[in-house]
Parts: C-alpha cells; structure tokens; sequence
C-alpha cells in the first residue's frame, strides 16, 4: 500500500476520496458521538455524497452512512489515502 | 440458519436452584432494531410511563416464562454508557439502581446490530463492566446472513464472557435464547479484560480484536441502500421527492380519514340519541347526552387523523426514509436556527401538537429542542380544522378559483394553514436571535439502511398512539365537557333549568365582554373561547349548545346563527385567533412536563394569547366598516 501522507481536512475531500481520521477537534460531547457512530483516529472514511443541504455531506464509515455539517467536519483532520490504497478495499 | 441457536444454554449448569429473573432491562444503541425486538418480547402487554424528573419515556412490557413474569424496561436508544445526554444518564441511573420508583434491573438484555458489530461492541464493553448477567442478541440477523456477514457466536460469547444469540426481531427467529436466559438464570460476568473508555484508540483496536476473535465479516451494505440514496439524497430529486412524501401524508391525513370521520360522526350521533332515548329526560339525560356524550365525541372523530399520521410516520420512520427526510430539511432548518432533526415533530404537529412536542426528544440540543416545542402549537393542527370549517362554511361563499382543484373555500383554508406556519418561522426566528440563541448545535445523522418496514411494529406504533389519544379524550375532555354543561345549565332556578341568559355561563361570557368586543366577538363567542382553552374543536360544540338554547336561534343552522352575531371582519379575527391562541391545555400539559417547568408553558400560552388578540383586534378593526 503507498500512502500519500497529505494531510488535510475532512470537507477538502473529494467525493470518494479515502482517508484516515488522524485528529478530531471538538467539544468532547460531540467528539464521543461521532466516536461511537464510528468516526475517531484511525478509521476509514469516505465522502460519498454532498448533500441537497448545501454544506452537509454524508460520509461513509464503519460499513454506516453519517451525514455531517461542514461546520462540524471542518474539525476533523484526514490522511489521503492514495488511490490505489483506497481501492484495495477492506479496512 | 443453524447459527441461531443460542450459546447461553451452555451456561445452564446451575440449573433451577437459582431465583429466576424479576427485572431485565433492554439495553441498545438507536437503530439496532431494539424496539422491534421489544415488541416481540412483550407483544401488547406494554405501558408507557415518563421517569421521573426526566423527560424520558419508559416502556415497560412483561415476559411470560414458564416460572411466572418477568418485567421488561425498553431504556432509551444510546451509543454509550458515559452520560452525555439526558438518555444516557436516564440508562445509567437505572442501570445502577439509582432511578426511584423503578427497581434495579437483576439483568440486562443488550440488543446490537449485527450488521454493524465492530462499532457496537463498544457499547457491549461498557455494559459488561456493570456486572450484571448480560444476555448478547445480535439483531438483524437476517440483513447479515443476506448481505454476506457472519459471525461465530460461541466464540464471541468465549470473548466477552457472555452468552450471544443471532436473532432477527423483524422475523422473530433466535428469540427461544430470551427464555433460555431467564430460566436457567445465565452467572455474573467473570472478569474480562476490557478497554479503557478514554482511550478510543484502545477501544478500537479491542473491538477490532474481538470482532476477529469471532471471526466476524461485516456483510455487503445492500445496494439498494446506495441506489434509493443516490435518488433520495440527489441535489435536485432529493428536495422534490420530499415535498412530495410530505404533500401526501398532508393530503392522506384529510382525505383518508374523511370518509371514517364523517361515519364515526354519524354512528356517534345515533349512539348519543339512542342514549337520549332509553334514558327518562331531565337534568342527568341531558349531562350525559349534551354534555358528556357530545363533548367527548366531538374529540375522539379526529382519532382517524392520528392513525393516519402515525401509520404515516411509522412507514418513513421504519423505512429509514425519515433520517433522509432530516437531512433534507436541515438546510431550511438551518436558517431558522434550528437543525434537521425539527423536521418531524413540526410534521407531527400538522396533526397534533402532544404528540409532536413528545416527538421532539430526538434533538439533542436542549435549546433546539425547547424552541421546537415552542413553535410547534402555530402548525395547523386537526383541531383547529372544525373552527375552521365552520366559520368558513358560514362566511365564505363557495366559488370557483383555479377550474376544478382549486375553490374559494379551500383557498382560504390553504391560507390558514400558511398563516401558522409563518407564525411559526417568525417565533422560531425570535427564540433563536434573543431567548434561546446557542451556538447552532452539531447536526449528526446516522443514515440506517433503508429495511422494509413491517405491519407488525408500525401497528403497534399505531395502537400506542391512540391509546393515548383516548385516554386524554376520556379524561381532560370529559371532563371539560361536564364542566361547560353544568356551566350552562346551572344555577338552578326552583329546580329548573334557567334560560341561557341567566346561566353561569352568560355571566361568565358578559363579564368578558368588553375584551373581547374589540375583537367584534359578542359574549357567546366569549363563552366559546373560554372553553376552548381545553382544546379549540369545543367551541364547536359549546356555539351549538349555547345557540340551541337560546329561543332566538335554537331553529337555526349554526351557520346561519353564526352569520347573525358575527361581522364578516369578526369572522377574520376569530380564525386568526384560533391559528395563533394556545387553546389546549393537554399541549400546555405535555409541554410543562416535556420542558420540566413552568416557565415555559406559561411564556408560550401569554406569547401566543397576546399575538393572538393583537392580530384578531387588528384584522377587525380594518374589517369592520366591510359589509
């Protein structure tokens, strides 16, 4: 697996773009939900699509779809996963 | 399918000696299918109760087991034991024995999602260090087993040191392990080593383990999930495919439960003259035919409404349409301050508010949450639609606007209804910029695969909704009904009934007379909205009772008598009154006990009431050389 070690922020994504959580900046309340909804340091996740709402987004990870404002995934911090690694599959 | 049965019955060796179970609470994360398993745990024999103090529901149901019942607590949906929320501390306290009135659990029942394990094991790790006897139910087994997953149980049980049984709630397979657990009495938890929860990466890595332990595979997520989402959830389909879900529920709810109403009316009437017939006349004919029997018929017509809504709601909601619905309107929402997840209590409150204002504990953010409850009552609710019909009936001459779709007496009902929902936005605006501004709250959406919703869970929906719905026809209306009648036939003059004019109830109407005169309302009206405080459909009622005993009228139609006593710029102010006055108290009551105090009820009833009155003072006084 190549790792393109570019970090960046979670609404920079592109659509279908794979990444790595590195580091969640929120509150701790809302920082343990999205640890049990899945997203925390460590897991996969994908943009799949940018909703009707404008800024809200859905994202794909875990094997679950969790929409999340850009307000909120503006705090979360991703490693690009090359696209080769990404389309590996698994996780 | 052989991986159903249970590994608990490997755990039986203590056999009969020990105490059976009394007390099993259901524990499970939102979406895990928890209430469905719940449902086929206890089948009908279910009450809902509020915990005290809080504002959490508690449904409770009983096991039948060979040894005699066992009492079931469905607790709240969570993701966790750590108390971040209202749920969260309502689980944990009950858990712990720490909620009075309600008995510590002897053992917890701890429903997961199969399909999604590896995330749910972080809940099922928090709940073991309770020590309590856990049983393990891997829900929707059938998703897991179509989509491709599998799981070994025994060796998943070996992991967390608890028996684990693959079930199907929707299908009702693997439920034999339920009794299994509480006849041969599953043992504490020994000691396992578990993560600790403040360190996620830890806790993920365990569950990661854990799941490989017992060589888990996540199944397939079900293609369709992806192709209806790429319809539901796409930047132009998306919005138009939910005005129309949300256009038919409307349209289902009235010309759906038309027919049922109008024969429900008719049957109620029959009811009431048969009653009148087979009673001797006088005074306690006339109290339970005029008083209790109309009153509370009046009310329990709308009971189609809300079978309607539910039935409905229970469709999207067990669809998973609604989250989409959710995402959908958080644009809209947005821009009121509010998020998503307001959408479908104010959907709710089209039919009633009670219900929508219970329907608001999904928002997490207290302030959202107080805001939605707030400005749910402006919604156009099916009581009010009586009031409407009837001045409109009397008021608006049925003409021909757009051909056939559309009439002058629809269009102003329309317009009703748009008036409310203004009223409502321009509340939600002014709560949110002054009374309840807050940093606008993490909107975070768990999109469920679409599942095909069963009749079982939404009827059982059904029958809990209007159980309650009755139960507040039975109790506040009745009541109220008494109360208006006696008020109208009392004091007794020489043991007769006085005329209308010398009853409480004209005394009442013409000391606030001079209110509401302004308004272009005579002192019946008065009387009228005096009554409706307890729900806004009994003026309906308290108009024909006060009309047909008084010898001026009594030969009218309550149109016609309504024509007599009310200007046609009295007739604008009183259906504007109704759109913005808090009529009902069974809303004020669900709201005092939803916001746990006073002060809120008591800001929206005189909010309400004042922008009422100034908006029906204004529309008559610009109305009233009309005509």
């Amino acid at each position: 697996m190549i790792f393109n070690t570019i970090m960046c922020i979670l609404t920079e994504l592109e659509e279908g773009q794979a990444a790595v959580v590195e580091e969640v900046h929120l509150e701790t309340r809302v920082a343990h939900r999205l640890f049990h909804l899945g997203v925390s340091p460590g897991v996969r996740i994908k943009p799949m699509r940018r909703g009707p709402a404008g800024n809200l987004r859905v994202y794909h990870v875990e094997g679950t779809d969790v929409a999340l404002r850009g307000e909120t995934a503006k705090h979360i911090v991703v490693r690009r996963l090359a696209i080769a690694a990404a389309e590996s599959g698994g996780d | 399918m052989g991986s159903l049965v249970s590994s608990c019955c490997s755990k039986s060796s203590d056999g009969p000696t020990a105490t059976p179970f009394r007390t099993i609470a259901l524990v499970g994360p939102p979406n895990s299918g928890k209430t469905t398993v719940f449902n086929r745990l206890t089948g009908l024999r279910q009450k809902v109760a509020n915990f005290p103090g809080v504002t959490v529901e508690q449904h409770s149901g009983t096991i039948k087991t060979e040894s005699g019942e066992v009492q079931l607590i469905d607790l709240p949906g969570i993701y966790s034991l750590v108390p971040h929320s209202e749920d969260e501390q309502v689980t944990l306290d009950v858990l712990n024995g720490e909620m009075p009135g309600t008995t510590k659990p002897d053992a917890i029942i701890l429903v997961l999602d199969s399909t999604n394990l590896t995330r749910h094991l972080l809940l099922a790790a928090e709940v073991l260090t309770l020590r309590l006897p856990c049983l393990i139910l891997l829900n929707m087994a059938d998703s897991l087993h179509t989509n491709g997953g599998s799981v070994d149980v025994l060796a998943l049980a070996r992991e967390l040191h608890a028996p684990v049984a693959l079930v199907s709630g929707v299908e009702g397979t693997g439920l034999e392990s339920v009794q299994n657990f509480i006849e041969f009495r599953a043992p504490e938890p020994t000691e396992i080593h578990l993560p600790v929860m403040q360190d996620p990466r830890g806790c993920r890595e365990w569950a990661t383990r854990v799941g490989k332990q017992a060589s888990y595979s996540r199944p397939v997520p079900p293609i369709w999930t992806k192709r209806l989402d790429s319809v539901f959830l796409h930047r132009w389909f998306g919005p138009v495919i939910f005005l129309l879900v949300v256009i038919t529920v409307f349209q289902a709810i009235f010309t759906l439960a038309q027919p049922v109403t109008d024969l429900m009316t008719a049957w109620l009437e029959t009811g009431g003259r048969w009653l009148g017939a087979h009673m001797t006349p006088g005074i306690l004919q006339s109290l339970i035919v005029d008083g209790a029997w109309k009153g509370v018929s009046a009310v329990v017509v709308f009971l189609p409404q809300i079978v309607i809504l539910f039935f409905a709601i229970g469709i999207l909601e067990d669809s998973g349409y609604l989250a989409r619905a959710a995402v959908i309107a958080d644009r809209s929402m947005a821009k009121l301050g509010l998020n998503g997840k307001s959408f479908i209590p104010l959907l709710s409150a089209y039919a009633c508010a009670v219900p929508a204002i219970m329907a608001t504990r999904t928002i997490e953010n207290k302030r959202d949450r107080i805001a939605t409850i707030l400005i749910a009552p402006f919604m156009t609710c099916s009581a009010r639609l009586p009031v409407y019909t009837m001045i409109i009936a009397a008021f608006i001459p049925d003409h021909r606007l757009l051909g056939p779709i559309l009439g002058t007496r629809a269009a102003v009902m329309l317009s009703l209804y748009v008036v409310g929902f203004l009223a409502a936005l321009m509340t939600a605006r002014l709560l949110k910029s002054f009374v309840l501004r807050s940093k606008p709250s993490p909107f975070i959406m768990e999109l469920p695969c679409y599942r095909m919703p069963t009749m079982r869970s939404v009827g059982m929906r059904i029958v809990d909704r209007s159980k309650a719905f009755l139960m507040r026809a039975g109790t506040v209306i009745l009541f109220v009904s008494i109360l208006v009648w006696a008020l109208t036939h009392l004091p007794l003059k020489n043991g007769e009934v006085p005329a209308l004019e010398n009853s409480y109830a004209a005394t009442a109407g013409h000391a606030i007379e001079p209110a509401i005169a302004p308004l272009g309302f005579n002192w019946k009206i008065g009387v009228g909205l005096v009554s409706s405080i307890v729900a806004r459909e009994v003026i309906v009622g308290t108009l024909g009772t006060l009309y047909g005993a008084d010898p001026a009228s009594e030969s009218m139609r309550l149109q016609d008598a309504l024509r007599r006593d009310l200007s046609f710029g009295g007739a604008v102010a009183l259906v504007l009154f109704f759109a913005f006055a808090m009529q009902c108290v069974s809303t004020l009551a669900v709201v005092r006990r939803e916001t746990n105090s006073w002060r809120w009820p008591v800001l929206q009833f005189s909010y309400m009431t004042v922008l009422a009155y100034s908006c029906a003072l204004i529309a008559f006084q610009t109305l009233r050389h009309l005509h």
